[in-house]
């Protein structure tokens, strides 16, 4: 294998890594991570043995779901933009200067 | 020092620094709010390599998408102590204390997912210019 390809190999990995990440986030954050938010505590009643964030008032559970559920929907869109649309273009521009340097035979220096 | 059998056949003991210390947690998610900010700054301001500017904007990035689940597990650690003092207590006037700060974490809390989602927007415009100035570099070369 040549300097080029082993190069352009190397960015390559660093990309689809990228991609494989980011969906590994997305993954953690709908399964696991949003358990752990309260966005059904406000249907539970408030007692103590039942969840322990039943001393927040009913105005500050509000917020936080609120918070919450914007967050992960604004997440969501982001990182779906992200994956689909940014990375698949930066991969076919890295794929784009890997075949110019290859057809002139210069090194492949980003 | 405090202690108290609570219903069951456990003993909770509690000193006075393990209670006062609850007052620290809004000072916790301050810190863990501000530190992705600081990290930007100095990654913008440093001269560093494109391909270790990515490199440490994808673990701002990552580390700010996992923030909030951080922030609400240390929230359920404080509502948890709360509840607990409160019963060795016995709900006299030092646990309306704990209320205050209850609801200034819970403000913190909303109030910083904004917070997060605009470094996350801002970093992830930052690491998209500088692959594209990695990009470009191979681009303008004259073959």
């Amino acid at each position: 294998m040549d300097d080029i390809t082993a190069n352009f190999l190397e960015y390559l990995l660093k990309d689809i890594l990228i991609i494989l990440i980011m969906l590994l986030v997305q993954y953690l954050l709908t399964t696991y991570v949003l358990a752990l938010f309260p966005i059904k505590l406000l249907q539970v009643a408030p007692s103590n043995h039942q969840t322990i964030l039943a001393n927040l008032t009913i105005t500050e559970l509000v917020s936080i779901s609120n918070s919450t559920i914007r967050f992960k929907d604004v997440l969501e869109y982001i990182i779906d933009v992200f994956d689909d649309l940014i990375m698949p273009i930066f991969l076919l521009l890295d794929t784009w200067c890997y075949l110019k340097a290859k057809g002139s035979k210069r090194s492949l220096n980003y | 020092m405090v202690t108290a059998n609570v219903s069951f056949n456990y003993t909770i003991t509690a000193s006075v620094s393990n209670v006062a210390s609850l007052s620290y947690y809004p000072l916790i998610f301050l810190v863990l709010l501000i530190l992705p900010l600081i990290v930007l700054i100095i990654t913008l301001r440093i001269n560093i390599s494109n391909s270790a500017k990515i490199f440490i904007m994808l673990f701002n990035i990552v580390y700010l998408l996992l923030l909030p689940g951080i922030l609400i597990s240390i929230m359920g650690d404080f509502e948890l102590k709360f509840y607990i003092y409160e019963i060795i207590l016995n709900n006299n006037h030092l646990t309306s204390y704990f209320s205050i700060i209850s609801s200034y974490l819970a403000g913190i809390y909303s109030f910083g997912t904004f917070i997060i989602l605009i470094f996350i927007i801002i970093s992830f415009i930052m690491f998209c210019y500088y692959k594209s100035k990695e990009v470009y570099n191979c681009w303008k070369k004259k073959y």
